[in-house]
């Protein structure tokens, strides 16, 4: 009976995962731990990684404050970045072609109600993370398909213009600071 | 609350881009606050192609989307003036609904906005009836602030004043393929002149810097030259003379650019020097055939002429097309 060797076994993801961690605290106190090719994908994020020089060494003792996410958002965002931090460079942003079918994963990860797909579309932008906009983008446009003006008033929550003018008329009538 | 009229512009661009121009209408008719940012921003309809087809009493706008076609009927005598689209034509607005006309996607199409830079990709006018439809696109071409931009024009009309009329408000640098039809219907005595003198269009940057191009109309052309930059050429010369023959095959063989100059004609003038020049032809079928090798290339300009039926081509081949016994002239 033959003896196989022994070797370590090595998990695919740990030779190519690349052990520098950064610490992320949000606008709650939140923290999150991300990893450098994660982060590369938040524009916002990489630069001031950058600007402020941490390394391999010093990441996790200078976590970075990000007083515009909060907790719930930041999840979402580390999770989706973990999840795409090896995909390829895709060609431009062909924003119109419908053939694109949004991963199963990315789908699941932005089904959630519309006021908190707005939120992370805001903390998206925020940090600029490009795809993470363009799948909102897909979302958000999708639900718009077959719809009529009044279902997508409803859908996308904006108010008729006349409750925006009685809003605007209720918001000059109160009395401002002095008054 | 948070809406979607609470989110950056780039999310909102971002957004019109991928939706389609159903949506896009959609949108628009959401709230002031949107309808306002889509009439400033004009986003992209994926305009491909439009087509405008003038009968009796009616007018057909087809509208070909990326995605989809719409279909628009005007007629005539129904609430207001059958070129009513035409203005809206010419600063973005594709469609004015008219109250009373039969119009398959009246509502949708109601105040549809164009992007000044959609790029067309066919602009097909099917004229039938009335000369009118031609004055009035060209107002309005003449009130855009740019030229309209497409890569094929297809027009169908009876006169060459028509064409005169269009042609030169299409951006030159995206026209490749200009086909210039004779309406389908039957002739009559508005037809127009037997032949088209093409003269005024052989100026046109719009002719010198497109790459094919089809008459379908006899044409008397100013020279010949004019013709030689195209790379297909499909048309029926009036007139031609041997002459005209001997630069045709002198130029093709000394520039790249040819791959087929095919033409019909009424009239060949001298033709006899020109043929006797050429050589012994291959005879195949009622064909004469020549072929003359490119320099330097394994291609060969294979020159045809069906004298029953007043036709030639000259074309740029391989030379495994030569047939065994036939001679190649290097």
């Amino acid at each position: 009976m033959s003896v196989e060797p022994e070797v370590p076994i090595v998990q695919v993801e740990e030779v190519r995962e690349n052990p520098v961690l950064y610490k992320i605290i949000s606008s709650d106190n939140h923290v999150f731990t991300i990893s450098e090719h994660a982060v590369k994908l938040s524009k916002t994020l990489w630069d001031l990684i950058t600007n402020l020089g941490l390394t391999a060494e010093n990441a996790l003792d200078n976590p970075i404050p990000v007083e515009n996410v909060n907790g719930k958002n930041m999840e979402t965002i580390v999770q989706f970045c973990e999840r795409h931090k090896y995909d390829e460079e895709e060609p431009e942003y062909t924003n119109y072609i419908r053939e694109f079918v949004l991963p199963e994963w990315d789908r699941q990860l932005l089904s959630i109600d519309n006021e908190e797909l707005f939120q992370l579309i805001l903390a998206t932008n925020y940090l600029d993370i490009q795809k993470l906009m363009d799948y909102c983008c897909r979302v958000i446009g999708d639900m718009a398909k077959d719809k009529t003006p009044e279902e997508l008033r409803i859908i996308y929550g904006i108010p008729t213009d006349a409750e925006d003018d009685a809003l605007e008329r209720s918001a000059s009538d109160s009395p401002g600071p002095s008054g | 609350m948070l809406t979607l009229t609470d989110l950056p512009f780039s999310f909102l661009d971002q957004l019109l881009a991928y939706s389609g121009f159903r949506e896009i209408f959609c949108l628009r008719k959401v709230c002031r606050g949107l309808r306002e940012y889509i009439d400033t921003t004009k986003p992209d309809l994926k305009l491909t192609q439009l087509f405008i087809t003038l009968r009796e009493d009616k007018l057909y706008l087809t509208i070909q989307f990326r995605e989809e076609q719409v279909v628009v009927e005007y007629r005539n005598g129904y609430g207001s003036n059958l070129f009513d689209f035409h203005c809206v034509v010419s600063d973005g607005e594709v469609v004015k609904t008219v109250k009373g006309e039969r119009c398959m996607d009246k509502t949708r199409l109601k105040s549809l906005k164009l992007s000044q830079e959609a790029k067309y990709n066919e602009i097909l006018f099917e004229e039938q009836t009335s000369r009118n439809l031609f004055e009035r696109l060209e107002e309005c071409f003449k009130a855009r602030s740019c030229r309209l931009q497409t890569t094929e024009i297809n027009l169908q009309t009876f006169s060459v004043l028509q064409v005169l009329s269009i042609l030169p408000y299409l951006e030159p640098k995206n026209l490749k393929i200009i086909e210039l039809m004779l309406p389908t219907v039957p002739y009559n005595k508005e037809t127009g002149l037997r032949t088209w003198r093409t003269e005024k269009l052989e100026e046109l940057e719009q002719w010198q810097m497109a790459v094919s191009l089809k008459i379908s109309k006899d044409i008397c052309i100013d020279s010949i030259m004019n013709f030689l930059h195209f790379t297909h050429v499909c048309v029926t010369f009036y007139s031609i003379s041997g002459r005209d023959l001997l630069t045709i095959k002198n130029i093709l063989l000394d520039t790249d650019n040819v791959h087929e100059f095919f033409f019909k004609y009424k009239h060949l003038y001298h033709g006899e020097q020109f043929f006797e020049s050429l050589g012994r032809p291959y005879i195949d079928e009622q064909r004469s055939l020549w072929y003359f090798r490119f320099p330097e290339s394994e291609q060969i300009l294979r020159v045809a002429h069906w004298s029953d039926s007043a036709m030639m081509s000259f074309h740029r081949k391989d030379d495994s097309s030569v047939p065994g016994n036939a001679v190649v002239q290097e």
